[in-house]
């Protein structure tokens, strides 16, 4: 469980808004997720899970094309 | 979520104390802490942040020199002995949940009387004081491995100064228009510190990838470069070949054109002729010298010898007398004149008679001294030039063939010069009867096309092997660029990361404008309505505004700005409306807890303050720290009916040191409800 849940609806609902295509917008939100989760300051593993996911995304968007 | 039990062990002035709390329900959602001033109120607080976050936030300057410890605690124990300092808050989650966070600090008491902290050296906090969790999993309370972790997703510690906050300091805020600081404050409180965050670590994956693409394939547009710039070569090369290549054919045909007229002509080569004939001239000429000096010559040897000639017959005889003169024994002389004058002048002749002058034999020698001496000179005379005489008889002998030789030479060269001549007369003819001129720049055509033509083949040989070598580099580039190409796969993923990179990061930076503005105009409207709520001066302001730069501005009845002629009670109220609207803005479902809240405001508008407060924060549960000066009765009658529960701290200062206890005050208000409402 996590506080503040209303702001970050309200920040995910602008995600669903302002994405164009789905790959973003579910990075995005994994992204807050992951931020959430990983409150420390420069998070040293952001890179490779971030690299990772988008890759995983980029890919997927290759495979529905 | 609210706070069910704060326990203090040898905390400051807290030897040992609980404090009990109600959850919010039914409206009553206020507690009430009253103590004089330095018995502890702030330290509640203290208590509060340090043991969520290893921090006391709110200590005082008179605080901070002093040890966490309670001394008196320390005081009655032995050297050796060890103590701890505690402090437990148990928190109550709306959906039932319960959470109990202890944090402790171990002490230790040396023998010279000195008391040492005894770290745990696994701590994350500065002091190295240790934090335990225990969480309410299905029905049984756990230990949690990772509390921090659950307390900054409970309360994150860069936003509790606006849970837990001094009163007196709220003004701070606004006493200058600060427009960075509510920015920082807004940002911090409506977690766009998350989206931060996701710009920050795109930004610096985007970073990655774009180093990434430069070290997998930085060559592959270098190369395809160097081969657009070769081939472009090769093709200027191959042009300027086949210009040249189309040159040199023109210029055979000229050359080839110049032959043929030259062909045509009578002459071919007047040149070749006039040079001849220059040749010609320059021969005879010599050889009319060689004549000329061959004449002189002869003429000088028949000068020589002619005498010889003409005294042939005279050396003939004349040799022949002397041959016949020395045959006879004439010649040489019988005595040498010089032996004849050595027996005059010893006076004894060789048959051992005496010579003496006057005698007869004296007179005898002398006389053939004197026969001796012409023979003699007449011999040397006739030997010496009997040798001349052979000489001259030998160039007589050799004339007729030596002369014949001159003649037939002179006769040789003579003739020369008449082939010569004749030759000139030819070419004379063979150049008068043409046109020279025509023929002559026939001539210079065929030399000059020929020279370029030379020239125009040397040039094409240079650009072939240019252009063998250009062709070589292009087809080793290939290969390179072939190799380069290979890693062409990874290098578009890394492209296709890098777009869906900035892709996100365009959505990530309008979500936090978008949110940000919303946040702001939210927090605008609701300190609107808080302030005007609380203020007591109803007429005196007509707005407040927060622009896009966070400046928050208090407009006067009259239209002008008066943010800065607010009183310290009026600020504090702008304050506390502020961190109110930033509270409930938030969504974050966390106690409050207020050090003197209403410290700052005269007692008129502190009934209408204390009317509001319970509003400000919703149904959350609202903790005052207050002085007995700020809880006047009318404060008491306003809050009566949303106090849950009212605490007193007691507080004792003695020789060594100081303690307070707190105490549950009578439920007063319950009993006078009715007469209070």
């Amino acid at each position: 469980m996590s506080n503040g849940g209303s702001l970050n609806r309200r920040i995910l609902n602008y995600i669903d808004e302002l994405a164009k295509t789905e790959e973003a917008r579910k990075f995005l939100k994994w992204a807050i997720g992951f931020e959430l989760e990983r409150v420390m300051e420069n998070n040293p593993q952001f890179r490779r899970e971030y690299e990772r996911k988008i890759i995983e995304l980029i890919k997927k968007r290759k495979e529905d094309l | 979520m609210w706070i069910e039990r704060i326990s203090l062990k040898n905390y400051r002035q807290y030897e040992e104390a609980e404090i009990e709390f109600c959850r919010p329900t039914g409206g009553r959602n206020i507690t009430v802490i009253l103590g004089d001033t330095g018995s502890g109120k702030t330290n509640l607080v203290n208590a509060i942040t340090w043991c969520l976050y290893g921090n006391e936030k709110h200590l005082t300057a008179r605080n901070k020199g002093l040890d966490i410890y309670n001394t008196l605690a320390a005081k009655n124990l032995k050297p050796g002995e060890t103590f701890q300092v505690q402090v437990k808050i148990h928190l109550g989650e709306s959906d039932g949940g319960r959470i109990i966070v202890t944090r402790s600090l171990k002490y230790k008491v040396e023998f010279d009387g000195r008391v040492v902290r005894i770290p745990d050296h696994l701590s994350k906090a500065e002091d190295q004081s240790t934090l335990e969790m225990m969480r309410m999993i299905g029905k049984d309370m756990k230990e949690v491995q990772d509390p921090e972790f659950i307390i900054q997703k409970l309360i994150p510690e860069q936003i509790e100064e606006y849970f837990f906050f001094d009163g007196e300091r709220l003004d701070e805020y606004f006493k200058e228009k600060s427009g960075v600081k509510i920015a920082e404050a807004v940002f911090k409180i409506s977690q766009l510190e998350l989206i931060e965050r996701v710009i920050k670590h795109l930004k610096d994956l985007k970073q990655f990838f774009v180093r990434d693409r430069n070290d997998l394939s930085p060559r592959i547009e270098e190369i395809r470069d160097l081969i657009d710039r070769l081939t472009a070569t090769l093709t200027d090369l191959n042009d300027r070949k086949e210009k040249a290549e189309a040159q040199r054919d023109e210029a055979e045909r000229l050359e080839l054109e110049a032959r043929e007229k030259l062909r045509e002509a009578p002459v071919q080569n007047i040149g070749k002729l006039e040079d001849e004939r220059a040749e010609l001239e320059e021969n005879i000429e010599k050889t009319r010298k060689e004549i000329e000096e061959l004449k002189n010559e002869k003429i000088q040897y028949l000068c020589s010898i002619a005498p010889a000639i003409l005294a042939s017959s005279c050396i003939q005889k004349a040799s022949k007398l002397i041959g016949e003169s020395e045959a006879s024994g004439i010649i040489p002389p019988e005595y040498q004149p010089g032996f004849v004058n050595k027996l005059l002048t010893t006076g004894r002749c060789i048959c051992g008679r005496d010579l003496i002058k006057g005698s007869s034999e004296y007179e005898e020698v002398k006389g053939l001294l004197n026969k001796s001496s012409i023979l003699a000179s007449l011999t040397r005379i006739l030997i010496e030039d009997a040798g001349r005489l052979e000489n001259l008889r030998q160039m007589v002998q050799e004339f007729p063939d030596k002369i014949t030789r001159m003649n037939s030479r002179i006769q040789n060269l003579e003739r020369n010069i008449e082939t010569m001549e004749k030759r000139k007369l030819t070419i004379d003819s063979q150049i008068a009867s043409c046109d020279s001129e025509k023929i002559r720049q026939y001539e210079n055509e065929v030399q000059e096309y020929l020279k370029k033509k030379e020239k125009l083949i040397e040039e094409i040989g240079q650009l072939k092997q240019q252009i063998q070598a250009t062709q070589s580099k292009i087809a080793m580039e290939e290969k390179e660029l072939e190799k380069e190409l290979k890693k062409q796969t990874k290098y578009k993923e890394l492209v296709a990361c890098l777009e869906f990179c900035q892709e996100l990061l365009d959505v990530a930076s309008g979500v936090k404008e978008k949110t940000m503005e919303d946040v702001r105009k939210e927090i605008e409207q609701q300190t609107k309505e808080l302030f005007f709520g609380m203020i007591w001066k109803e007429r005196t302001y007509a707005n407040i505004e927060i622009d896009e730069h966070y400046n928050v501005s208090v407009k006067h009845i009259s239209g002008n700005e008066a943010i800065g002629t607010l009183s310290a009670g009026e600020r504090q109220i702008l304050a506390l409306a502020f961190v109110s609207a930033l509270n409930n803005v938030s969504g974050f479902d966390v106690p409050i807890v207020i050090d003197t809240p209403l410290g700052r405001i005269s007692s008129g508008p502190r009934e209408k303050i204390a009317r509001s407060l319970p509003s400000c924060f919703s149904d959350r549960q609202v903790i005052l720290l207050m002085t007995n000066e700020e809880y006047t009765s009318e404060v008491k009658k306003v809050l009566s009916e949303h106090l849950s529960k009212e605490f007193s701290i007691e507080f004792t200062e003695c020789a060594d040191g100081s303690k307070a206890r707190v105490i549950e005050n009578d439920r007063e208000w319950e009993r006078k409800g009715a007469s209070y409402s």
